[in-house]
């Protein structure tokens, strides 16, 4: 355990020394929030105050904390660099370690997601008071029972990016297929909650990952109340046994079908 | 121009797999839009007087003029790495103008997915003859716009370092007010979309064009364009004489 918290304790150390990079980012991501306000604000003009039990600031709230997941989440740990290294062949350096390679990711994506973040967090917070005004009929409870949904959130956004990394070893490229995905949770998570889509594709989504990775963390804010806390802890639970099952046994097959050359 | 094109779609497509991978993924990125707007219009029946079908003119454009500017003009993107590091030394050498050269330097291979989606979101809502020909006309002038408005803030780069950062925020501007229908911005927004980023010009006329077509916007296109070339050639030759070489040795590819 101890090697674990090392490899955490490092990585975060060595993402602050980055922040100053996500402040590009920052302008991205103000610039597409406006946008995205600036539209819920033209629907919302004509009067309508409540679309599917959402005013126009609890859209706009849910839009951001959808969001701060989905860009806080965009670590390159999970998903380009496990790419690159069994592309390159350096999985074979890493698989002889005295730690377990997939348990090194996963501990390297927490402490540089971390950082990312917070910094988002904060960003979002301060866009929101702008955009949206207070959270109407806020309750306190909410972050307190948002801190371990929120963590479970991003570490099964991980996951999930590692599972479709580890495709690497069969195809030449996963960087499609973590497209495809982001546009997934982007369409069906993060620019609208489930209530805006028809039934059935409002219960698809309720028992997929999205569930537990936006629209459900975003909801509890937004919402707070206790029976949803434990629908979404154990939605989210469920989904990160059924992956690391599924990442276990990829990862095993993915080994022993390497082949690397020596140089 | 066509002969850098020829070079650079060879070198795209050497790896046929990965090329047709990029353009596919692109086609479908660009699709998966089509969900935000059949959602929104299931919450409100019109945007403005736009429909679905009007608002995909806007993808269409937007989409079209970009492929045209990454396929034809992507050189310009590395415009700042290129003065940042002293690579322009291979260029200037040349007996052709540099920042033709430059700018037809690389092409993007995802850019082609772009064009070949404008025509897919056209022909499926606003297949017409004449909107397929017109479109064929605005993409250029809307793919030059583009161009040219990135070469202008790429250029602040001779003068201050590191000002790419502001350049390509200002393009995310640009993209988000293409893709996005007029009405929903502010006065001030609007004012934006046709003088410093000017996408009113590239995308928001020749989406008017195309549902309601008026000579007076043609003519303003046309003007337009041949405004900020003009201005765009300018701002890079004079950037250019504050250029300093840094002696690297290379060679281009």
């Amino acid at each position: 355990m101890r090697k674990y918290l090392f490899i955490i304790k490092t990585t975060f150390i060595d993402s602050l020394q980055y922040v100053s990079s996500l402040l590009f980012r920052f302008c991205g991501f103000a610039i597409m929030m406006y946008v995205l306000t600036s539209l819920w604000r033209y629907i919302y003009s004509d009067g309508t105050g409540v679309i599917n039990g959402y005013t126009f600031s609890k859209m706009i709230w849910y839009l951001l904390l959808a969001e701060t997941i989905s860009f806080g989440s965009g670590s390159n740990v999970s998903s380009s660099e496990v790419k690159d290294t069994i592309k390159s062949g350096n999985i074979a350096y890493q698989i002889n370690k005295p730690y377990n390679y997939i348990g090194y990711v996963v501990c390297k994506y927490m402490a540089d997601t971390f950082v990312r973040f917070m910094f988002f967090l904060v960003i979002s917070i301060g866009l929101g008071f702008i955009f949206a005004g207070a959270i109407e009929g806020f309750n306190y409870m909410s972050i307190l029972a948002g801190i371990p949904v929120f963590i479970f959130a991003i570490l099964i956004v991980g996951l999930i990016k590692i599972l479709i990394s580890l495709t690497s070893f069969w195809v030449e490229d996963s960087k499609p297929f973590q497209h495809v995905y982001n546009k997934i949770v982007l369409m069906f998570g993060v620019f609208f909650p489930l209530e805006m889509f028809p039934k059935l594709v409002g219960t698809i989504i309720r028992y997929s990952p999205i569930y537990g990775i936006s629209y459900g963390p975003a909801k509890l804010i937004l919402d707070f109340s206790g029976g949803l806390f434990r629908s979404i802890l154990i939605s989210q639970l469920i989904t990160m046994i059924v992956l690391l099952l599924i990442i276990k046994t990829v990862y095993r097959r993915g080994v022993k079908k390497l082949n690397v050359n020596g140089g | 121009m066509f002969l850098s094109f020829k070079y650079n779609l060879m070198r795209a497509m050497e790896n046929n797999v990965a090329f047709m991978t990029s353009v596919i993924m692109m086609i479908f990125n660009n699709a998966s839009f089509i969900i935000q707007w059949i959602t929104i219009f299931s919450l409100k029946e019109v945007i403005g007087t736009y429909t679905l079908n009007d608002v995909m003119l806007f993808w269409a454009l937007s989409s079209g003029s970009f492929g045209i500017t990454h396929i034809f003009f992507n050189g310009i993107t590395r415009i700042p790495d290129y003065i940042e590091h002293g690579k322009l030394d291979a260029y200037l050498t040349m007996p052709k103008n540099v920042l033709c050269q430059v700018a037809t330097s690389s092409l993007e291979p995802s850019a082609v997915g772009d064009l070949l989606y404008g025509y897919i979101a056209l022909i499926i809502f606003n297949f017409s003859i004449k909107n397929l020909l017109l479109y064929s006309i605005l993409i250029i002038f809307g793919g030059l716009i583009y161009a040219a408005f990135m070469v202008v803030y790429y250029s602040l780069t001779f003068k201050y370092i590191r000002s790419n950062y502001f350049a390509e925020s200002l393009r995310d501007v640009f993209l988000n007010l293409s893709l996005y229908p007029d009405v929903i911005f502010s006065k001030v927004l609007k004012i934006l979309a046709f003088s410093l980023i000017p996408s009113g010009f590239a995308v928001w006329i020749p989406v008017y064009m195309l549902l309601d077509f008026k000579l007076k916007y043609m003519l303003y296109v046309i003007l337009f364009t041949i405004g900020i070339i003009t201005l765009a050639f300018y701002v890079f030759n004079k950037g250019l004489k504050n250029y300093s070489s840094s002696n690297l040795m290379d060679a281009r590819s």
